[in-house]
Parts: C-alpha cells; sequence; structure tokens
C-alpha cells in the first residue's frame, strides 16, 4: 500500500518543481535548511544512560517513599517509549520496539500491555515529544519576520523532526491513517497548526481563527507527505513544494476575493436593472 | 469436608429467610413483586439484611458470604464446599449460564495481556485451566513458542483436579509448561518474590476474604513490570440492561443450577457474591492502594459491564 502511494506521489510535483519561483533565495534555504534537517536520533540515546529499574532498586529499596515511588511509576510509560525511539529505525512503529526497549530498561516484556494500541502509542509519544520540542527549538528564530516568513520557517523546523524517522514515517501515516487513530491523528494535525501560528504571533479572536488553522492542516499534513518521498540533498524538493503551497493559499484568498466583488457587482447591477423598470427596493 | 458441609447447611439453615426463597405466605405487598421476579426482593432484603443481623459473634469479625454475614475464619471453608460441590459441572455450568459468553471474556482477556515468548504465568483461581489452557495456546498460536509456562494455582483439589484431567489429553501434559499448585491466594508462601511475569485471577477474587491481602501477594510475587490482571463479575450501570440482568440472575441461574447441577444453594451463592463484590472504580482504587500502576481508569468493561477486566502494573 504504501509503494502504491509512493509512486503516485513521486510523478506528482517534481515536474513543476523548477518551473515555479520559490519565495526565499536559494542560499537562505540552504543554510537554513542543513541547520534544521540535522536532527539525528542521538536525542534518545540519553535513554541509555539511565539505570535499569532492578539495579536501582537493589541500591536505594529502603530509601525510597511511598510518593518517589508514585512519581517514578508515571514516568516510566514515557521513559520505555523514549527508549522505544531507537528502535524504530529497525523495528518500526511495532510492539516489537516496545518490547525491545522494555527488556533493555529491565521489565519483563509483557509491560508493552501498557500501551495497548501498540505502534500507535509510540507514534502519540514521538508527536507529543515534537510539539513538546517546538517553541524550545525556535526560541529567537522568529525576530523580525513577517508573519508568513514565521509560519514558514514553524512548518520548516517542525518537518525537521521528522527528518530523521523518515524511512520509517511512511509506515507511521500509514498506522495514523487507520480508523481506530485518525482522532489522535487529526488532534496532534490540529495542535501543530495551533502552535506554529501561536508562536507566529497570531493571536486572533474571530473566524479567521478557524480558517488561518484549517488551512495550516492542510498545507502541513500535504507537505509532510510529499517529504517522505523526497529524496534530495537537504529536503529541498519538500521547501519547495511547501512554498507552492503556501503560494496555492494566497491565490485561493486572493481568488475568494475577487469571486465575493464579482457577486457584489453582479447583484448591484440586477438591483439597478430591477429598480429601472419600477420595482421599488 | 463433611464438617465444612455441615457449617454451611447449618448456617444456610440459620439465615434461610434471609437468602434462600421462602415458602412461607407471603404478605401481600411482597406477592406482588414475587409474581413478576424475586429479584427486587431479594435486593432488597440484602440492605435491610445489612444492618438489621445481630452479629453471630461478638468478638469475630464478619465478612459477607453472598447477602449473609459469616465470621471471617468460616468463609474459606464455606467457598471451598461451594466449589467442591460445583468442580465437576462448572464448565458446562459456565456455559449454560453464560450462553457461551464467558469463552469469549476469557478469550479477549488472554489477547489483552497479550503475552510474549517464554512469559512465567502464575494463574490464581484457575483451576479448571480455562485461562491457563488458553494462555498456552496463544503463545503457542502467535508466537510459535513453547517456553510460556504457567502455574495454575488454586485453594480446592477438586477443581485442580478437573484441571489436571484437561490438560492430560493436550500436548502440554507432562511438560515444564504447564504445573498445578494448590493454595490460598492470601498468601503465596511457596513462590518467592519478583518471579512472576504475570498475575492473573478470572472470576475468583470475590471469592476470597481478604481481597487486599490477595492483591498485596500478588504485588509481592511479580517482577517490577509485571502484570498483574484480573477478570470479575462487576456492576451495570445501564438501568435498564441492570434490571433484566438481576432477574436473570436471581430467578434463572439458581433455578438452572438446580436443573443442570442439582445444586440451587452454591448458584444462589454465586450470584448473591458478584453483588457483594465492589464495582468497578472501587475495585481499581483498591489495586492502586495495593501498589500497582494503573493506565487510564484501570479497568474495561466487558457486556455492559457484566464482567470487567482490571489491571495494574508493578513499577
Amino acid at each position: 500500500m504504501a509503494s502504491i502511494a509512493r509512486s503516485t506521489l513521486l510523478r506528482l510535483p517534481k515536474a513543476a518543481l523548477v518551473t515555479l519561483p520559490i519565495a526565499t533565495s536559494r542560499v537562505a534555504v540552504g543554510v537554513f535548511a542543513a541547520r534544521h534537517f540535522s536532527h539525528s536520533p542521538a536525542r534518545y540515546t540519553s535513554a541509555r544512560e539511565q539505570p535499569s529499574p532492578s539495579a536501582a532498586s537493589k541500591d536505594g529499596a529502603a530509601d525510597t517513599t511511598a510518593a518517589d515511588r508514585a512519581a517514578k511509576a508515571a514516568k516510566t510509560p514515557d521513559m520505555i517509549l523514549k527508549k522505544a525511539m531507537t528502535y524504530v529505525p529497525e523495528h518500526g512503529w511495532t510492539v516489537q520496539s516496545i518490547t525491545k526497549a522494555a527488556e533493555d530498561l529491565g521489565y519483563p516484556s509483557i509491560i508493552h500491555g501498557m500501551f495497548p494500541n501498540g505502534g500507535a502509542d509510540l507514534i502519540d509519544y514521538f508527536l507529543r515529544d515534537c510539539l513538546k520540542r517546538l517553541p524550545e527549538e525556535l526560541e529567537g528564530r522568529m525576530e523580525g519576520l513577517k508573519t508568513h516568513e514565521k509560519v514558514r520557517i514553524g512548518v520548516l523546523t517542525r518537518l525537521g523532526m521528522v527528518a530523521p524517522h523518515i524511512q520509517r514515517w511512511p509506515e507511521a501515516l500509514a498506522i495514523m491513517g487507520q480508523p481506530a487513530n485518525v482522532p489522535m491523528s487529526l488532534d496532534h494535525l490540529a495542535k501543530i497548526a495551533d502552535e506554529i501560528w501561536y508562536l507566529a504571533g497570531d493571536r486572533s479572536a474571530d473566524m479567521n481563527w478557524y480558517s488561518k488553522r484549517a488551512m495550516l492542516m492542510g498545507i502541513y499534513s500535504s507537505t509532510e507527505v510529499y517529504m517522505t518521498t523526497d529524496k534530495t540533498q537537504n529536503f529541498q524538493a519538500t521547501q519547495a513544494f511547501l512554498d507552492r503551497r503556501f503560494e496555492d493559499a494566497a491565490t485561493v484568498g486572493k481568488a475568494t476575493n475577487d469571486l465575493m466583488q464579482i457577486a457584489e457587482f453582479g447583484a448591484k447591477s440586477v438591483m439597478g436593472i430591477l429598480s429601472s423598470k419600477g420595482f421599488r427596493l | 469436608m463433611s464438617a465444612a458441609r455441615f457449617t454451611l447447611h447449618r448456617l444456610a439453615a440459620r439465615n434461610s429467610q434471609s437468602f434462600v426463597r421462602s415458602t412461607q405466605v407471603p404478605t401481600p405487598a411482597r406477592s406482588a413483586v414475587a409474581c413478576f421476579s424475586t429479584a427486587t426482593k431479594t435486593l432488597h432484603q440484602q440492605s435491610n439484611n445489612a444492618t438489621a443481623r445481630p452479629s453471630t459473634s461478638t468478638n469475630d469479625p464478619e465478612t459477607h458470604f453472598g447477602f449473609k454475614n459469616v465470621p471471617e475464619h468460616m468463609k474459606e471453608a464455606m467457598v471451598r464446599q461451594v466449589f467442591a460441590n460445583v468442580a465437576t459441572k462448572y464448565d458446562i455450568m459456565n456455559d449454560v449460564m453464560s450462553g457461551g459468553i464467558h469463552r469469549l471474556w476469557k478469550d479477549h482477556f488472554i489477547r489483552t495481556l497479550a503475552p510474549t515468548p517464554g512469559t512465567k504465568l502464575l494463574d490464581v483461581a484457575g483451576g479448571t485451566g480455562d485461562i491457563a489452557m488458553r494462555f498456552l495456546d496463544y503463545c503457542k498460536d502467535t508466537h510459535g513458542d513453547n517456553s510460556a509456562q504457567v502455574t495454575v494455582f488454586d485453594i480446592n483439589p477438586n477443581m485442580l483436579e478437573v484441571g489436571k484431567e484437561r490438560f492430560s489429553k493436550t500436548q502440554y501434559h507432562s511438560t515444564s509448561q504447564v504445573s498445578f499448585m494448590e493454595g490460598n491466594a492470601e498468601n503465596l508462601e511457596h513462590i518467592p518474590d519478583n518471579t512472576m511475569d504475570a498475575y492473573t485471577i478470572a472470576f475468583g477474587i470475590r471469592n476470597c476474604t481478604h481481597v487486599d491481602r490477595v492483591l498485596k501477594e500478588a504485588h509481592r510475587v511479580l517482577k517490577p513490570g509485571g502484570r498483574f490482571m484480573c477478570l470479575e463479575f462487576s456492576k451495570v450501570e445501564n438501568p435498564v440492561i441492570s434490571k433484566a440482568y438481576d432477574i436473570f440472575s436471581f430467578d434463572v441461574i439458581p433455578a438452572m443450577g438446580q436443573m443442570v447441577a442439582n445444586d440451587r444453594d452454591s448458584y444462589q451463592y454465586l450470584v448473591e457474591s458478584i453483588r457483594k463484590f465492589p464495582p468497578q472504580k472501587e475495585f481499581a482504587t483498591m489495586i492502586k492502594q495495593a501498589g500497582f500502576t494503573v493506565m487510564g481508569q484501570g479497568y474495561e468493561d466487558l457486556t455492559f459491564g457484566v464482567a470487567a477486566i482490571h489491571s495494574g502494573w508493578k513499577l
């Protein structure tokens, strides 16, 4: 299934790539990409240093209070999932990645039952983690930029977090698309759009709030799908694709306005004709 | 054994008015209900019973045995007697009473546990081997694994005999994959600390005198990261279904017990003990108090809450 999706997608936007102009200069894009797509899975390897629970309990079983134990227990599920991320390149978004991680941390593999949705729970953890990291990553990057530039950087930074797992991301998208997981996926997509708009300084409190987020959800999800098939250096094709989507959004907005003007003009004309025929309006 | 039987009957006789259908001339108010169903009456009596009954002994704490109160030290023998009575007919009666649904519950229970290769399971109150068999079959069918082990633990030798008999006809017979152990769930003294990957108890925990002690022992024998899982009858919240369920429980099940197993009182106890067991949320709280970590609300309702699966992890 994934391969079919991949092949159709490959055919779609590549041809258009060369002809369309890109809003930002190529050089700036290159520098930016080098900075943002360079996340390595290394951040997850820190979990290796954490002591196994069995070792810890031997050392300090007596001095742990019930509150400490409860606090540690509350952190355990995320600790296992964090560790499981290191197995994603090898085993994908699967229960197997989770059981491997649990065993590394000294737990019996039966503990995987904590995550009844298996791979979907692992994806959920990854998306939660990305959302938490996004403001940190964007700290001080948006100052002095125009709103649309801020949004663009936000989207690129967020896509950059997927880059280390891009080989396994089509699988993740397939899992997220399963009916049972759709609510989770949409929730995360909405949060991504909201977070980016918020960080870009959007404080609107009208219908715009919804339309802006809906527009960005569409742009983000389509670009992410495109990215899974992108083999170019630093995902340059993805960035070009993103810029085209922004242009489309602007064009659609303009077209809508034009259409409204035409409709208004038409309505006024009709009224004018009617009144000239003696109708009182 | 005969002493225990005598005790049961003596107590049954003493409390017969409160929990066995009365043959005396009913008052007009009661007969109006009784002509339709005795379920409401039986439930109504339960609430009166709890407060009005004088304790049989002043210094011995009491516990419930169905809707009756009995001294704590007697409950174990009485429960033992109930299961000694029903052991040979236990599985057929489960099918008759639940219309086969208990099989679906147990299948779902094992799928939820989703054992991995090499899992060591302690199946408490697992006498007839229903859970143990499903566990080993799951490991074989899903993982092609024959290193998983299960210890079937039960207080009742009659029930264990039924289980041994059943396993003797399978490929697991006289392998290290299955073993049987007799004992009380409140005291797993022959099982060392931190040795089990999973602990299951299906339709057993409500018959134990001290549920908190059972949970403490489960916590002790599990490895860190091990899973406690309990399948037990629970509370139906939906009022319409609850009403139908009460009628079925108090009118149909004891009658079927009479017909199929020729033992009305044991099945009367079984349905009463279901009503005395704490509802889902309360039991989840008890599991947390025993030191387990639960995910979310900690349980899953099956068939409108007729049964529920509770889960906890030792962390």
